[in-house]
């Protein structure tokens, strides 16, 4: 597959049409794309998938909006409007146009966009005919199951082994490398030639082949049930298998958040426990102001009374303690208390008399007394409501520290237990061992399954060459026997080729992996491609799994790239130069690449810099001006046949117009205009 | 020996027809390989076991 041009037309950040012309020359194999944030290279990028799969990666936002904006928004309501990406590559000595377009009538001002449509024609020895099926035939020049290696943004290539996928990578591998086609022979048209044969012999009338042929195809018909039976096991088991291996990482999960859910269930008491006491803190705080607040502010008045008090009586002031009753008694009596007689109107009447209005001055004095016992207790009161406002003050600060110590650590709690299911551990655990026991049982069904074909197929064969050995006078007969031979001849050669291919092409893509890793990465970690095509990353010969960085998963993505198109370039080559038997297909494929230099540092760059002109022998680079400086742009520029430029106009009045250098000239990247757009420049020498 | 060999020796080691029709179905594999279910391709390969083994 050999990339030829890219035509786009108001598709996405581009406006009107933009033509990307990608032939280049073997000793310059790359094409450099330069383009800064947002100018359209993730856009571009997805041109080409978009072409050929119809599909966006998933970085691309709002991907219903595949007409441009500006185009979308200047249509008036019930004009059509279209875009479409058409791209123009070769393959096995035939041109391929595939254009993808959408067109529209406009009658929202959102995008309600019709299903895209898809053209695809091939142009032979001067012949153009449309491709039917023109999807499948863009599948089998180029899978899409491969389309992630070779169609790819740098700084989501970790992101290349962690989806679900070796199947389908395996698959893709297959069709790659010419496998797929012995796979398919093997599973459906020789099998279904030989049960065409088989039918034929039974209309032959008679005698032994006819009983044969009878008893080959009931085996057939049981072996085809039989495989039925174990696809279906095969599904089952998967989901089983799916569904034990997400219980135990719920369950994994949630034993290891166990501790900590205890601990949260913990804390809510606990904060329940210290609000109340928060509260009732308050309360008594409330109550103790309400009911005693008022002794605050006694403070100096009560000391004042007790002075005041103790002066007067240290100063005599205070009349002594006769009392009134005791001198109305005398009055009465008309004596007095030495026997002297005080009648009424006598002078010592008089003086009882005076003496009996000042001994109300005694309940003075006793009232002062009392009023200074009272002036002490009362400042003991108020000393007592200081101590204990201060101790409820202390209780509610501690209470309220530790409400908010609980809070933290809640939160820490809730931090640790984001993302994680919280369930019912018993349940889990149920619910684990029930799908495991499926599990088991049905894997038990799948052998057992397995044992029956192998017996089924054993009887089969010995029926073959029983039909194959039997005697036969008819010659239409013995034609018919030796057909059957020939077909069944190939299909066990073909099941015998198609084992030592597999293992072929994963040893050689391993082989390939591992060199072109250890060419870029510095640390001593080797690469292994599993037997079911899954790329593992080991710290040392087979040492443990590496723990790899973004970088590193990067660097593994460009080497399994790397690997792919090299071996996949080897077989093709073969294929020309040597009779291989038919059995080699392979082919020259392009890498495209946003951002090649995704997350590494300025080391791995150069390597990969250096590096990714020998990945294949078309590579298209899109990438920012950050990206490529120095070193690095000396290694790409020596390798490139075509330089591009997205410039971006934008219509903002204060934005700086910038330029970037590319062979020694400025050439214009950031221009102002009347709306915001990109435009696709090719850069001349 | 490399595994391309081991293949090529298996195809060396079928007979002269079964050889052929080996190399017949692989071209008619790679014909119909964009065709999911080709429908014709059975009996195309009858057709050349029945030429090969008349």
């Amino acid at each position: 597959m050999k990339l030829l041009k890219l035509t786009i037309d108001n598709f996405r950040v581009f406006h009107g049409r933009h033509v990307l012309k990608l032939d280049v020359t073997e000793d310059k194999p790359t094409i450099l794309i330069f383009g800064m944030n947002g100018a359209g290279k993730t856009t571009l990028l997805n041109a080409f998938i978009w072409a050929l799969y119809g599909k966006f990666t998933d970085d691309v936002e709002h991907q219903e909006r595949i007409i441009n904006d500006r185009v979308w928004q200047e249509a008036s309501f019930g004009t059509t409007v279209q875009a479409g990406v058409r791209l123009e590559f070769e393959h096995e000595g035939a041109v391929f146009s595939v254009r993808r377009e959408v067109r529209a009538i406009k009658e929202t001002e959102a995008q309600k966009l019709p299903a895209p449509q898809l053209v695809v024609n091939e142009t032979r020895q001067g012949e153009s005919n449309t491709i039917t099926n023109g999807q499948d035939r863009i599948e089998k020049i180029l899978p899409e199951g491969l389309r992630r290696f070779f169609f790819f943004n740098g700084e989501r290539m970790e992101r290349m082994f962690t989806r679900d996928g070796s199947g389908e990578v395996q698959n893709a591998i297959k069709t790659l490398m010419g496998l797929e086609m012995i796979e398919r022979a093997i599973d459906d048209h020789l099998p279904a030639a030989t049960r065409k044969l088989t039918t034929a012999a039974k209309k032959l009338g008679g005698g032994r082949l006819q009983a044969l042929a009878q008893v080959q195809e009931d085996l057939e018909r049981k072996i085809a049930a039989a495989r039925d039976r174990q696809r279906k096991l095969a599904a089952d088991i998967s989901s089983y298998q799916a569904e034990v291996e997400a219980t135990n990482k719920a369950l994994l999960d949630n034993r290891e958040a166990a501790p900590l859910q205890m601990r949260r269930a913990k804390l809510a008491k606990d904060r329940e426990q210290e609000r109340l006491r928060l509260l009732e803190l308050q309360e008594r705080q409330r109550r103790a102001l309400a009911e005693r607040g008022f002794i605050a502010f006694t403070a100096g008045l009560d000391q004042t009374v007790i002075d005041l008090a103790e002066g007067m009586r240290r100063r005599q002031e205070l009349p002594a303690g006769i009392q009134r009753d005791y001198i109305n008694g005398l009055l009465d009596d008309g004596y007095c208390m030495c026997g002297t007689a005080v009648p009424p109107g006598s002078p010592a009447h008089a003086a009882l008399t005076e003496r009996l209005s000042n001994a109300g001055l005694a309940d003075v004095q006793a009232r002062w007394m009392n009023l200074r016992g009272n002036a002490a207790r009362l400042v003991d009161a108020r000393n007592a409501l200081l101590e204990e406002l201060r101790s409820i003050s202390s209780d509610l600060q501690a209470a309220g520290a530790k409400i908010d110590d609980i809070d933290a650590e809640e939160s820490d709690i809730a931090r640790q237990l984001k993302g994680v299911d919280v369930v019912d551990v018993p349940k889990l655990e149920d619910r684990r061992a029930e799908f495991d026991a499926k599990r088991v049982e049905a894997l038990g069904a799948h052998r057992d399954a397995e044992r029956e074909i192998e017996r089924l197929q054993e009887d089969l064969t010995r029926s073959r060459r029983q039909f194959r050995a039997a005697k036969v006078e008819d010659d239409e007969a013995r034609r018919l026997q030796r057909q059957m031979g020939l077909v069944e001849e190939v299909l066990d050669a073909f099941h015998r080729i198609l084992q030592v291919r597999t293992a072929e092409v994963r040893q050689e893509l391993d082989a390939k992996v591992k060199n072109v890793f250890s060419r870029i990465c510095i640390k001593p970690f080797t690469p292994e491609l599993s037997s079911r095509f899954e790329l593992k990353l080991h710290a040392n010969v087979a040492g443990p799994a590496a723990i790899r960085s973004t970088g590193e998963n990067q660097i593994l993505g460009l080497s399994f790239v790397g690997a792919v198109s090299e071996m996949a370039k080897e077989i093709h080559v073969r294929k020309r130069k040597t009779d291989g038997g038919g059995l080699d297909e392979g082919g020259i494929y392009p890498v495209v690449m946003d951002a090649p230099f995704g997350n590494l540092d300025i080391e791995y760059q150069d390597q990969v810099a250096e590096s990714v002109p020998r990945l294949t022998s078309q590579i298209v680079t899109l990438l920012s001006q950050s990206q490529a400086r120095g070193q690095v742009l000396r290694h790409l520029q020596a390798s490139a046949s075509r330089m591009y430029v997205l410039r971006s106009v934008t219509s903002k009045e204060d934005a700086k117009e910038q330029t970037i250098t590319i062979n020694n000239r400025a050439v214009p990247y950031v221009t102002r205009g009347d709306f915001e757009h990109t435009i696709l420049e090719e850069v001349t020498a | 020996m490399n595994a391309q060999e081991t293949a090529k020796e298996i195809l060396n080691s079928l007979s002269p027809e079964a050889r052929e029709l080996a190399k017949r179905v692989l071209e008619l594999e790679r014909e119909y390989l964009h065709v999911q279910n080709p429908t014709r391709l059975p009996d195309r390969i009858i057709d050349a076991a029945k030429e090969l083994a008349k």
